[in-house]
């Protein structure tokens, strides 16, 4: 190796690499004299570019429970019906033109559209809609949004597996029926958001034929056996797709981008892009300038970045959407002796016992310690508001008169001194809570409590401690968390899917929180049960007091969000439900 | 002969590395609980009902030997599991996201390493003159700069305030659509390479206008490095009685330089430049996320983070073997360059 050769080579190098770099501007300033304008000229004006975070995790629509998943099946396959544009209880017909529900809210029916062709041609029969539920429920993967088929068909709680292995498969068949154009659902119990679950992404159709011929289930008790409870990947349809939806998938480039192509074969009027691409860009400042470069139409914006986007020219942006989510203080009824977060274990002024929470005078306590005003303005920058229960705003018989708690350290400190027959004020307390790492705004709810309780008597000692995703499941599994922060968004608008996991005996927060109330279950298997809606407002408002009342946990608070578009698009529909935060791209068009 | 019954004995190392890797990894998973490995599947408190399943399904409380036998069961069967954090095969992703990788090493590692040599020689030829300080000024900045820092900022200047001059991701939309054309095919997914074979033009300076960033930000972070190795390993070398010698013989000080002095300091640079490349194929986190541009670095980091046992153990091989490989090229090159130096334990 000559010395000269070591030069030649890394000249050349430099020298291609700045002409290449010379060469290009100078094919882009074509495009910028233009842009000179007011109006800037469309990029890409056949394409819709999103620059998200988070890739989808598969494309089966019965695997799929990730929003970035649902969003992409949601835009390829066809669901019966879905949401009249805002609405979350009106819907339009999709693939059925129109649909029937007996009496008793036992027997749903459903006429399906005829003429419906799925992107590889074959046609659209009720057949495929009887395959679809079965097929999802015959998969039921564990982590998957199959719960929401089976509590409705075959009762609250039931799944495929039970002790004593699968459940026969008749049961399953027996559940959804062909009839002709129809399709009937037999329902083991009036189950009123039904029609919500099925709006969702988990009804979409998929094409019997074409299933079966990728090695999915093909009607026999042993493909129900090999295809039950797939792993990660284990799906037939995990990376591929046939719907009837108004776009088609092109290509999915896992971890970096998905591109959608239009279908000119769709039933209905065709979409307005010829593709719709997805990317995936975990940098938020690039995704900013991606967005105010153009090249991306939509991106997403973490709330504490929305102050960036202030004074930028050329974007749209959508403000105070109210999010179906509810984060919330939950308490630990009864807090493993291994939790290294109660410190001695006693009510000595350096640790608290491990029933210190059964006492409702200290969970009272805590609640009014908490300054909502101060959360609200600071935290989220006046972007929520405060809510009674996880009834949030925007799910039916959410009831806006609900009293709740506020910040009045008079009546915490009434409580606290209550509490443990006065033991608590006297000597005080010392525990330690958690918020996953990441979550500013979790973090600020805490310092907020943290400092609510300190003013009250310097002797409660609240200590804040940051836990990556992994560690903080393990401690609340464990129990070996006290008082931690965390919450949930919506599956379908309907209060059942709020009041269960943080109320009911064995929802997915309350069970590990070990609260339980007789009463405030059966109120919740009622509601879910009666098919009158006078009848359910009663039980959930109800349910709304019994939460005031109860304080198993108290939410902080309901976010409302922002979207920013380039200014070029056109037609965004919220809807709380929509899993995807650009609404249906169906609707939308890039145009001045 | 001799030498390649010492290429084979160093290949054979791969072996015992990728084995005592490997066990180190499941060794240090130990420190988890199997509540928190389950957290890779139990992302959303929707999911929290099934923890135990997930336990019990994917065995995360059974002891370690025998998850590590399940798993080396599989290698031998060529499965080397799920990506879970990129949805797909282990396999696939490495195949998937190497490309990228190694076109930003192809790019970055000549620069870093010639550059460093041509600026680290000339400093200590002019040791104390302007281009010594000038170049020892600049290692200074280029080493204190973090990388996210000078990313960030020559994507704000070249992307935000140029109106999209160098771009992030590897290619434009328009030019991603020519790629997965049919009409072009992708032999290698280094799409500069592709760009020539398919004789696209447009492709090929799209792909180079999306390099020249993320180039540059390895180039700047890096190039000090082996700028100041360079410089005190050829400052030593030029101190040495053969310099004397061949001076006082009247060899013209390019020649003194170039073949007497430069050759010898080599040697150091030569095992740094190594790793550096090494360094840069598996992967460079920061620069692949601030550019979007996807490679192994990003992939190994979403891995670790979440926990992803597969994707680790996947990456952790894949390491092990390019740094046997590394190593052995380093060794061979050492030979090449210094005559001195015999590879497989003989004087001759």
């Amino acid at each position: 190796m000559k010395p000269k050769g070591i030069r030649k080579v890394c000249w050349l190098l430099v020298t291609t690499l700045i002409i290449a770099a010379m060469m290009l501007p100078a094919c882009a300033e074509g495009e910028e004299v233009t842009e000179e304008v007011a109006e800037p000229p469309i990029k890409n004006p056949t394409i819709f570019i999103q620059a998200t975070i988070g890739d989808a995790e598969t494309m089966d629509p019965a695997y799929a429970y990730d929003s970035a998943s649902n969003e992409q099946i949601q835009t390829i396959y066809d669901p019966l019906i879905f949401y009249d544009g805002a609405s979350t209880t009106e819907f339009v017909p999709i693939l059925a033109t129109e649909w029937t529900i007996s009496e008793d809210g036992k027997i749903y029916r459903f006429k399906i559209r005829e003429g419906v062709k799925f992107h590889n041609g074959n046609d659209l029969t009720p057949s495929d809609v009887e395959y679809s539920f079965e097929r999802g429920m015959v998969q039921d993967y564990g982590m998957g949004p199959q719960w929401m088929i089976f509590d409705p068909l075959l009762g609250i709680g039931t799944s495929s597996r039970t002790d004593d292995g699968l459940i026969p498969l008749e049961d399953i068949t027996n559940a959804v029926e062909v009839d002709g154009q129809w399709v009937q659902f037999n329902l083991a119990a009036p189950y009123a958001p039904f029609l919500q679950i099925l709006a969702g992404s988990w009804g979409s159709i998929v094409d019997k034929e074409w299933c079966i011929a990728n090695g999915d289930w093909d009607g026999t008790q042993a493909s129900y056996k090999a295809l039950n409870d797939p792993s990660p990947g284990g799906s037939p349809l995990q990376s591929i797709a046939n719907g009837t939806g108004p776009f088609m998938l092109e290509r999915w480039d896992a971890g970096v981008e998905i591109s959608l192509v239009r279908n000119d074969n769709y039933w209905g009027e065709l979409a307005n892009f010829e593709r719709f691409i997805t990317k995936v860009v975990d940098e938020w400042t690039t995704r900013k300038l991606m967005l105010e470069a153009g090249d991306a139409d939509w991106v997403y914006v973490p709330r504490a970045y929305y102050g960036e986007l202030e004074d930028v020219e050329g974007l749209t942006v959508y403000k105070d959407l109210p999010q179906l989510t509810a984060d919330a203080f939950f308490f630990q009824f009864d807090i493993s002796p291994e939790s290294p977060f109660v410190g001695s274990g006693q009510l000595d002024g350096n640790g608290i016992p491990l029933d210190f929470f059964t006492d409702i005078d200290v969970r009272k306590g805590f609640a009014y310690a908490f300054d909502w005003e101060t959360f609200i303005n600071d935290a989220l920058t006046g972007e929520g508001q405060q809510v009674a229960s996880p009834v949030i705003e925007g799910l039916s018989y959410y009831n806006p008169d609900q009293a709740m708690y506020y910040y009045d350290l008079a009546k915490a400190e009434e409580h606290l001194r209550a509490a443990w027959g006065g033991e608590v004020w006297e000597k005080g307390f010392s525990i330690t809570i958690a918020y996953n790492a990441g979550n500013e705004r979790r973090k600020t709810a805490c310092e907020i409590l943290q400092a609510g309780l300190f003013a009250i008597n310097p002797e409660f000692k609240v200590g804040i401690q940051v836990q990556q995703w992994p560690t903080m499941l393990r401690g609340m599994y464990m129990q070996l968390l006290p008082v931690f922060i965390i919450g949930w968004g919506a599956d379908y608008p309907d209060p059942h899917n709020f009041v269960y996991p943080y109320m009911h005996s064995s929802g997915d927060f309350s069970e590990w929180q070990s609260y339980s109330n007789p009463e405030v279950d059966a109120l919740i298997e009622q509601g879910i049960a009666v098919v009158d809606p006078a009848e359910r407002q009663a039980i959930y408002y109800q349910l709304q007091e019994l939460y005031i009342e109860d304080v198993p946990s108290f939410i902080v608070a309901q976010l409302v969000g922002r979207r920013y578009f380039r200014d070029w698009v056109q037609g965004f529909i919220f809807n709380s439900i929509d899993p995807a935060e650009i609404g249906h791209v169906y609707t939308l068009s890039k145009e001045y | 002969m001799e030498l390649r019954a010492y290429i084979v004995r160093r290949l054979l190392l791969i072996i015992p590395v990728l084995f005592g890797v490997t066990l180190l990894i499941f060794g240090l998973l130990q420190l988890f609980s199997p509540v928190e490995r389950a957290a890779l599947y139990v992302t959303d408190p929707k999911q929290f009902a099934n923890i135990a399943e997930v336990i019990e399904k994917y065995g995360l409380d059974q002891p370690v030997w025998v998850q590590y036998g399940h798993w080396i069961t599989e290698i031998f069967q060529g499965n080397l599991g799920w990506s879970k954090v990129v949805s797909q095969p282990v396999t696939s992703a490495m195949l998937n996201f190497l490309p990228a990788t190694l076109e930003l090493a192809i790019f970055a590692t000549p620069l870093i390493i010639f550059g460093g040599i041509f600026l680290g020689s000339k400093a200590a030829a002019h040791k104390d003159k302007a281009i010594d300080h000038a170049t020892r000024l600049g290692a200074i900045v280029g080493w204190s700069l973090p990388t996210f820092w000078l990313g960030l900022m020559l994507l704000m200047v070249f992307y935000g305030l140029f109106s999209g001059l160098f771009p992030p991701e590897r290619l434009s939309t328009e030019m991603n659509i020519v790629v997965h054309s049919e009409a072009f095919t992708q032999y290698t997914k280094l799409h500069i390479i592709d760009a020539i074979l398919n004789g696209n033009g447009r492709v090929l300076l799209d792909s180079l206008r999306h390099l020249v960033l993320p180039v540059i930000t390895l180039t700047v972070v890096n190039l000090a490095f082996i700028m100041r190795l360079m410089r005190s390993s050829m400052l030593e070398a030029l101190g040495k009685g053969y310099i004397l010698t061949a001076r006082a013989k009247g060899l013209d000080e390019n020649t003194v330089v170039s073949k007497h002095a430069r050759r010898n300091a080599l040697i150091p640079v030569l095992t740094v430049s190594g790793y550096i490349f090494a360094g840069l194929v598996n992967g460079v986190v920061i620069t692949e996320t601030i550019f979007n541009y996807k490679g192994l670095g990003w992939w190994a980091w979403q891995s670790a983070v979440n926990l992803d046992i597969s994707g680790v153990l996947g990456f952790a091989l894949f390491n092990g073997v390019l740094f046997v490989f590394t190593n052995l090229v380093v060794d061979l090159l050492y030979a090449r360059i210094d005559p001195r130096v015999r590879l497989g334990g003989k004087v001759t």
